[in-house]
């Protein structure tokens, strides 16, 4: 009797233990949330990220010390700053290094090594006067021929004839750079250059003791930055000590930076909400909806930020290509029919804004405004979809065609763009062919013009529509991997990159900007808002525009008052 | 015993080579380039020179025939020169001891909770078969078998960040240089590595437990009138660990695959994570040397855990 009474309990029991575990397993296992598409952020972006000059108001510590804990998901890799080509290494470099000059968040350039240039000869001469007080880590002293070796080198003339990925390109712009004593640099032009001083603020323009190559720079940097290695245990964590003879008086606030390797998003979410980790960036729809949440409280700080990056469907239109694609109408057509909005929901997990060849909200870039009606962006699509079918009759395709489109096989959001693009192009009939490119062979493909269709994201290092637009559409530009040439662009191009009245040259950037989007090289997708968050004992917290432009963190201190 | 030891140990040569030929030859059809990664940092990059690219896989030994890399490999192991790691030219052997004790420790601490576990759970079932303790016990095992211990983990950092607002140390944290940092660290994946692994220790003690107690020489100790604890003790615990050991053993080769989800989600930079990261960035000497190290340790411990079964269990000596 006693055992069965049991063995009913005991049934019992497990009837309910059952329920529990179904019940919170099909909870847990949920897709969560089904997405919806919200509405863009106009204000929010315009308020954040526009105008030139702005940047946070920076003000003194009022308590010195303490260290800052900071994400990473990489290991460094090199301390090279002109050949390190990863976004990761550039930013740990940033620490270490000084420039020339610099810039943070969009704000006017400032000095940093030189305390003061001039430009003279019509925009062909710079003079750069240097600081006197300044000394790399090792005690030695840096001088102008410091400033010429490192300069020449990231563009290739040094005797290791290797050009810095990034700032390379200055050799095309700098003709001579000589030492005319210690303390006094002078740059001779090959023809004025409006982005050639927001190039030197990039990591890729650091200053190195004369004489370093790479191989001195595999195990430890050689800089005169307001940081210095203290410990880097692989997998674990990198430490920067503050360089405490550093040439700008009373920085770095704080003591050190401490660099936590955290790859798993559960972990970062969690080494984040409990203060191990003072500042970093969400991944998941739900660590955002979370900290949006806590940000609207107030109990924590975000800044969201325009990427500065071409996405998009690059399209071969060299004069020898073939296909049905080399015809502006269909690429017009293509770009009617591509939903922005389900690219800014799908892809972006809602975090992106409308945006065209500028970035939308930044400078030189129009508002996010002014294209939400115009024809490719405008809701809802079925006006859009009549008019690229029209096109498509014109051009003489009704029924499609096949493309083939590449796609870099190691970048599952290229996959994922690439596969919306099939299902867009789908509505005209067109049936792309999506093959998984190597890096390599993709980038080669994309230089020799063997290639139909190029699904892709080309990051910029610069916010000058000299790189913005010269880049890619110049002819025989370095990444015009489209073979853009249009005369009149060229033309005014030439006469931008010289123009040094900012009004005038933001008409024509955008005349520029105009033609482009007339020929369609490539058929742009939105732009994504990445955001950082900081707790609000983290001051002067400065994110940096740009993956290659980061901040020192120099200027950032701890308020131990609001840190509990 | 030597003879078999001998034999044992020429067997285990041939495995060994079988599973660095395959693991060489899936690093190198599988897409992905380590030498791109270097160069792009293992992240992303709108750009990429083919000549940088020649030139780094020139300097890394990519561009040589596959047979002549493998046998350079080969070599290298011989001579006890593990080599260098593509991805950031460190000694991998340093990187290696400098991660093992994590993740031994990891290891031993879950093994030492899943034997304290399971074992009891599983002796007691048995010893109480079709009693309260006995349901209770297989409802313990069979929850631990059914709960992913990922999903476990994920869970209890939820429940630490939200409700007690704590989350464990980050980093490396040896035992004896932070042993309160370290122990706040392991304690929560070993015990749920632990609850995982004692789900079927519990099974199989509670089975083997079972199946001795019916023997013969059980029921004439209990006919000499021995009390029930010394029947068990002495009698029915040393042969129902038999299978035990077995299943304890190979939990202990599983160091270095067993620990990867723990050592990700809590941070732990141990052997675990070193793999993974090493799989992504296709750095193929890392990756072979690691895989290398597990098929030797599961092969080590086999051979240690047949020998053991020899001290445990007299008959296997004359076998």
């Amino acid at each position: 009797m006693m055992k069965e009474a049991t063995m009913k309990l005991f049934r019992a029991l497990i009837a309910v233990a059952a329920l529990v575990l179904v019940t919170s397993a099909i909870a847990c296992g949920s897709a969560g949330p089904a997405v919806e598409i919200p509405p863009t952020p106009t204000a929010e972006v315009a308020d954040r990220t526009a105008g030139v000059a702005k940047g946070p108001e920076v003000t003194k510590a009022a308590t010195l010390g303490g260290a800052l804990n900071i994400r990473r998901q990489r290991e460094m890799v090199s301390f090279d700053p002109h050949y390190a080509i990863s976004t990761n290494d550039n930013q740990n470099n940033m620490h270490f290094y000084s420039m020339l000059v610099k810039q943070q968040d969009k704000g006017a350039i400032k000095p940093d090594l030189a305390e003061r240039w001039e430009l003279q000869n019509n925009g062909l001469k710079y003079t750069f006067n240097l600081r006197k007080d300044v000394k790399f880590h090792d005690g030695t002293a840096l001088t102008a021929k410091d400033v010429v070796y490192s300069l020449n080198r990231a563009m290739g003339r040094t005797e290791e004839k290797k050009k810095s990925d990034r700032t390379g390109i200055l050799d095309s712009y700098i003709k001579s750079i000589t030492a005319t004593n210690d303390a006094t640099v002078e740059m001779e032009l090959v023809r004025p250059a409006v982005v050639l001083l927001e190039m030197l603020t990039s990591g890729f323009g650091a200053i190195l003791p004369a004489g370093t190559v790479a191989n001195d720079l595999r195990s430890a940097p050689r800089g005169s930055g307001p940081w210095m290695m203290d410990e880097w245990v692989k997998g674990s964590h990198l430490q920067y000590k503050k360089n405490t003879k550093f040439y700008l008086q009373g920085v770095p606030y704080i003591d050190s930076l401490k660099h936590w390797m955290i790859n798993d998003e559960a972990a970062f979410e969690a080494a984040f909400l409990t203060k191990k980790v003072d500042v970093g960036a969400c991944q998941s729809l739900d660590c955002h909806k979370r900290t949006d949440e806590m940000e609207a409280r107030g109990e924590l700080l975000k800044n969201r930020t325009i990427g500065y990056s071409l996405t998009g469907l690059g399209i071969n239109i060299r004069p020898n290509a073939k296909g049905p694609w080399t015809d502006k109408r269909v690429r017009k057509a293509m770009q009617l029919v591509y939903d922005h909005q389900a690219h800014i929901a799908a892809i972006l997990d809602g975090k992106g804004i409308l945006t065209s060849y500028l970035s939308s909200g930044t400078p030189w870039g129009r508002p996010e405004d002014y294209w939400k009606n115009k024809p490719g962006y405008r809701q809802p699509k079925d006006q859009d979809i009549a008019e690229a079918k029209k096109l498509m009759q014109e051009a003489g395709f009704p029924n499609g065609f096949e493309v083939e489109m590449q796609v870099r096989n190691d970048q599952p959001d290229r996959s994922k763009e690439a596969e919306l693009w099939a299902n867009q192009l789908g509505l005209i009939s067109i049936k792309p062919k999506i093959i998984l490119r190597d890096s390599a062979d993709i980038f080669e493909r994309g230089s020799d013009g063997r290639y139909e269709v190029w699904q892709h994201a080309w990051a910029f290092f610069t916010t000058d529509p000299d790189e913005l637009l010269g880049i890619h559409f110049l002819k025989g530009a370095t990444r015009n991997y489209f073979g853009y040439d249009r005369a009149d662009f060229n033309a005014l191009f030439e006469q931008m990159s010289r123009e040094t009245d900012p009004k005038k040259r933001q008409e024509m950037v955008t005349k520029l900007e105009d033609m482009v989007s007339e020929d369609l090289p490539v058929i742009v997708e939105p732009q994504s808002l990445a955001s950082t968050m900081w707790w609000p004992y983290v001051e002067n917290w400065n994110p940096g525009w740009n993956a290659y432009v980061d901040s020192r963190k120099d200027e950032v201190w701890i308020n131990t008052a609001k840190k509990k | 015993m030597r003879e078999f030891l001998i034999r044992r140990s020429i067997l285990a040569i041939p495995t060994v080579i079988g599973v660095t030929l395959l693991v060489f030859i899936v690093m190198r059809i599988a897409p992905g380039d380590v030498a791109i990664m270097i160069l792009t940092g293992g992240g992303t990059t709108d750009s990429l020179d083919a000549a940088q690219l020649a030139r780094v896989r020139a300097e890394l030994g990519l561009d040589k025939p596959l047979h002549l890399q493998y046998v350079e490999w080969v070599w290298g192991m011989m001579r006890l020169d593990f080599g260098r790691s593509l991805w950031n030219n460190l000694s991998i052997w340093d990187m290696v001891v400098q991660r093992a004790p994590l993740s031994m420790q990891l290891s031993l601490m879950s093994i030492f909770f899943a034997v304290m576990l399971g074992v009891p759970v599983g002796v007691t079932a048995a010893l109480r078969q079709d009693t309260l303790w006995d349901y209770v016990g297989r409802s313990i095992s069979i929850g631990a078998l059914a709960m992913p211990n990922f999903w476990l983990a994920l869970l209890l950092m939820m429940l630490l960040v939200h409700v007690f607002k704590w989350s464990p140390p980050l980093g490396y944290n040896p035992l004896w240089e932070r042993p309160f940092d370290n122990l706040s660290q392991f304690i929560w994946p070993a015990l749920i590595t632990g609850f995982s692994g004692s789900a079927i220790i519990a099974r199989m003690a509670r089975s083997a437990t079972l199946e001795v107690m019916r023997e013969d020489y059980v029921r004439t100790a209990r006919a000499k009138g021995l009390a029930e604890r010394i029947v068990v003790m002495r009698h029915v615990l040393r042969n129902a660990m038999i299978p035990v050991i077995t299943i304890v053993s190979l939990s202990l080769a599983g160091v270095i695959t067993g620990s990867v989800i723990m050592e990700t989600i809590f941070t732990i930079p141990g052997l675990g994570l070193l793999l993974i990261d090493s799989l992504r960035l296709r750095d193929f000497p890392v990756v072979m040397f690691m895989v290398t190290l597990v098929a030797l340790s599961f092969i080590v411990i086999n051979l240690l855990t047949d020998v053991l079964y020899t001290v445990v269990d007299p008959r296997m000596r004359l076998q």
